[in-house]
């Protein structure tokens, strides 16, 4: 790396002070917020680039809309299913006035990916999750202290089976290898030392017990640490090597700002993170207020999960889909909430598509084309052809929808629901 | 029926549709002109989860010390289909004899890993992986082999009959494609205009390449492939397939024979079924469970031959582990290690190998390992003509399984 690459990634995560219009707002809304309205749109417009990255990060002003939503879903919290679970989360991300806290929490959620696949019992990945939510935004040490005590990801990871005289690696591997440092930045005798740091830190009736009993006090060194070493000196450790803000800034600049930076810009991106103090919130502030954010290659740049697709086609036309289906749809499409493949998470990007997840993708939008009947839908975008193709396509496809398309649309005069289907089929309804 | 084998009838059945004289054959034959992949050969993988009773499928009907571990469970040597002086199949599975005397059905005994582990979760986690070391269980034995099936066709690898995942399929370059059912082909309506129309609609708008770069243009030349793809099902669909069983794994297996018969480029498909969990009361559930395993098998080797496709598959049938070798109280078995393989085609050297040794006290409570399953893997893998150093780590011996 040169002088000159080091000077164009401080140049690129620079405050952006462009032009900002409703092509930028949508691009802001899908990556904060899954997606917006035409309301939205115009009122970040207003506020121009800076304000309106910290807006769609903050709170909103109200929020007792919002916990009448959440009062009336807690008598369902307790039911344990994976269904009843997944449908609450989604309802969240669907209604929640400022639902940058639960892209977070799932961005976290395929960090530190847990799946009750394993854990069994539903109500311990809830917990996480909950707990990913409250503490997402903060230091990352303290999140990554407290995964490291989180019931669900103990039974995950063979906590329990990490004894004093008998020591189980998995955990302090995949703390090594996914969830800090990234493969190459640690050997294998700091796994082996780590391991013995965290005998004890065990799980007992879903919660978390430090099993003194089991917890090896004897001397450990790893990562240029010695010393009666135990768990938290781990994860000070490992938070402390410049790999760390590396590995997870440089994993939050590629899922809010695009795929495919170069290794001076994760080094930007990586020192400022550490020496925020693993400050989340600032970071992703810093990153989708970016000069990076707003260029053409970070535009449409991300093959959009399955939850980011429905919950944003839902955001952006004030729809109301049946969450308990979605739920099930979505898990069709390979993301079935609560139930990540593996601990690496969802390899994303590409990998999400395939000619049976395309045909469902297509299915999906037909779904909620179908249910746009009766809803706002229909008169925020009118009923005539002209009127809504034109305002379809903005509210989707910031206006993009291929000729060929919008042509045929038009053509044929098709109704809403078939033209919503088509717009939020397309290629480009995929990108974000 | 003197001297004419089911074998032979299904033979000429073949006959006749290579000839035109069954019905849907000549729809199935328009729907496969040109299409590439006809010869390629194809690995159904058929996991039977929970752990099944290796002991109560291959029944080791000779061993005296067996009847004695289990009073209540053995089968009595009269009851066995016997296919050695030793071991025989369960009458449950009866409708694999037939699959047995054309000598398409290969048995290998004892077959596991070292330190054998009774947790399904772990054990199974080693079954996909093909690794016993505690690397990070990210990639599968055939997610690692994917990306390299490029005969271009829409489906070179998929889960079949349910939608889940398994770790084995891990790790591919794109996410292998889970298929429920036919039905996940099907192109639903919004209901605004003909099926017909909104397809054409939905071409229009997503499968053009001109005007459309990166990301956007890899997905309209997906959106292309899986559109063909859903035509070819429901063209294949039409045509038919008759004689599965009802039930789980009759649909799956008749699905995947769909899937092959579509000329998707299928190469590797993934079917399971559950249940083996068998702690108690296991003669309530395992003879069903082996009834409906071996009518479906027995009803897809029958599909294969009447499609033209039966010289090119194997299928493979395992579980995460055997059970213990007595019955425990309860009138169930617990988890075990060693455990036989099935495979399962024409190209398969029918047969049993492999080995356990006699269930006498010189074997404390379980089948031994004497196979590696990973020899299994490799051999395999090896006929697919895929990277089998890839998919399995380590040096393994390869076996005598396949003509």
């Amino acid at each position: 790396m040169t002088r000159g690459s080091f000077a164009a990634a401080d140049a690129a995560l620079a405050a952006y002070d462009g032009p900002f219009g409703e092509a930028e707002a949508a691009h802001l809304l899908r990556r904060t917020s899954f997606g917006g309205t035409r309301d939205e749109r115009r009122e970040i417009v207003e506020l121009g680039p800076t304000r309106a990255a910290i807006d769609r990060t903050s709170p909103p002003d109200d929020e007792s809309a919002y916990a009448r939503v959440l009062d009336a879903l807690a008598p369902l919290a307790s039911a344990d299913t994976l269904e009843i679970s997944q449908s609450i989360w989604l309802t969240r991300m669907l209604r929640d006035p400022r639902p940058f806290r639960e892209l977070l929490t799932l961005f976290w959620h395929g960090h530190f990916a847990t799946s009750v696949t394993k854990v069994g019992r539903t109500r311990l990945l809830v917990k996480q999750v909950d707990m990913l939510r409250e503490l997402g935004q903060g230091p990352f040490g303290e999140l990554v202290t407290a995964i490291s005590r989180d019931p669900a990801m103990i039974v995950w990871l063979d906590g329990n089976a990490n004894r004093r005289h008998h020591p189980n690696e998995n955990y302090a591997r995949e703390l090594m290898e996914l969830f800090t440092l990234g493969v190459g930045n640690y050997t294998e005798d700091d796994v082996l030392e780590a391991a013995r740091a965290f005998t004890g830190w065990h799980e007992h009736n879903g919660r978390h017990r430090f099993n003194a009993h089991e917890h090896d006090e004897g001397a450990k060194t790893l990562l240029g640490r010695s010393g009666a070493l135990g768990g938290e000196d781990v994860i000070a450790a490992c938070l402390e090597q410049p790999a760390c803000g590396r590995f997870v800034g440089g994993k939050l600049f590629r899922f809010f700002v695009h795929p495919h930076p170069d290794d001076a810009l994760i080094e930007a991106v990586g020192a400022r993170y550490r020496e925020s103090g693993y400050d989340t919130l600032a970071l992703v502030r810093t990153l989708v207020g970016s000069r990076a954010f707003y260029s053409p290659e970070a535009r449409r740049s991300i093959v959009k999960s399955p939850v980011l697709l429905a919950v944003g086609a839902a955001r952006s036309l004030s729809l109301r889909p049946d969450t308990t289906e979605l739920a099930d749809r979505l898990s069709g499409l390979g993301q079935s909430l609560y139930a990540p493949p593996s601990v690496k998470g969802w390899d994303g990007g590409r990998t999400w598509l395939n000619a049976a997840t395309l045909i469902g993708r297509a299915n999906l939008a037909a779904e909620l084309a179908r249910r746009a009947a009766g809803q706002p839908v229909e008169e925020l975008f009118g009923s005539a052809p002209a009127d809504h193709v034109q305002a379809l396509n903005d509210a989707l496809l910031d206006g993009d929808a291929p000729r060929p398309l919008v042509e045929a649309l038009r053509r044929d005069s098709l109704d809403l629901p078939t033209c919503l289907r088509a717009m939020l089929s397309v290629p480009e309804a995929q990108l974000s | 029926m003197s001297g004419l084998t089911r074998r032979d009838l299904i033979r000429s059945a073949a006959a006749m549709q290579m000839l035109g004289l069954l019905p849907g054959s000549a729809l199935r034959a328009a729907a496969l002109a040109g299409v590439p992949g006809a010869a390629e050969t194809v690995l159904v993988v058929v996991q039977l989860s929970g752990g099944n009773d290796g002991l109560n499928t291959v029944v080791p009907w000779a061993d005296d010390a067996y009847h004695r571990a289990r009073p209540v469970l053995s089968v009595s040597p009269g009851a066995v289909l016997k296919l050695t002086d030793h071991v025989g199949l369960h009458p449950a599975l009866a409708a694999l004899q037939p699959v047995w005397e054309e000598g398409d059905l290969g048995v290998v005994q004892g077959v596991g890993y070292p330190d054998p582990n009774r947790s399904h979760f772990r054990s199974m986690e080693i079954w996909h992986t093909a690794r016993t070391d505690d690397a990070p269980p990210t990639r599968g034995w055939l997610g690692e082999v994917a990306g390299g099936f490029g005969s271009g066709g829409a489906l070179p690898t998929a889960r079949v009959g349910a939608r889940d995942l398994p770790l084995a399929l891990a790790g591919a370059p794109s996410q292998v494609p889970a298929i429920g059912s036919l039905g996940d082909f099907v192109i639903e309506s919004s209901g605004g205009l003909s099926a017909s129309s909104e397809r054409q609609l939905l071409s229009t708008a997503c499968t053009r390449t001109e005007g459309r770069s990166g990301e956007a243009a890899f997905i309209a030349e997906a959106y292309a492939a899986a559109f063909d793809c859903a035509r070819r099902l429901e063209e294949i669909g039409k045509s038919g397939t008759a004689g599965f069983p009802n039930g789980g794994m009759g649909r799956s297996l008749d699905l995947a024979s769909q899937l092959i018969g579509a000329r998707l480029g299928s190469r590797v498909l993934y079917v399971t079924q559950g249940g083996y969990d068998t702690h108690a009361g296991q003669n309530r559930s395992h003879p069903t469970l082996l009834r409906e395993l071996g009518n479906s098998l027995a009803a897809f080797q029958e599909q294969l031959v009447r499609q033209g496709d039966a010289d090119r598959v194997v299928t493979l049938v395992f579980s995460e582990f055997g059970r213990r070798i007595h019955e425990n109280a309860s009138g169930g078995t617990d988890h075990g290690a060693g455990n036989p393989v099935l495979l399962l085609g024409r190209p398969v050297a029918g047969g049993v190998t492999g080995h356990i040794p006699a269930l006498d006290g010189a074997v404390d409570r379980d089948v031994p390992m004497s196979t590696d399953f990973r020899s299994v893997y490799v051999t395999l893998l090896d006929w697919l003509g895929a990277p089998a150093g890839r998919a399995v780590p380590g040096q393994f011996d390869r076996l005598p399984l396949l003509t």
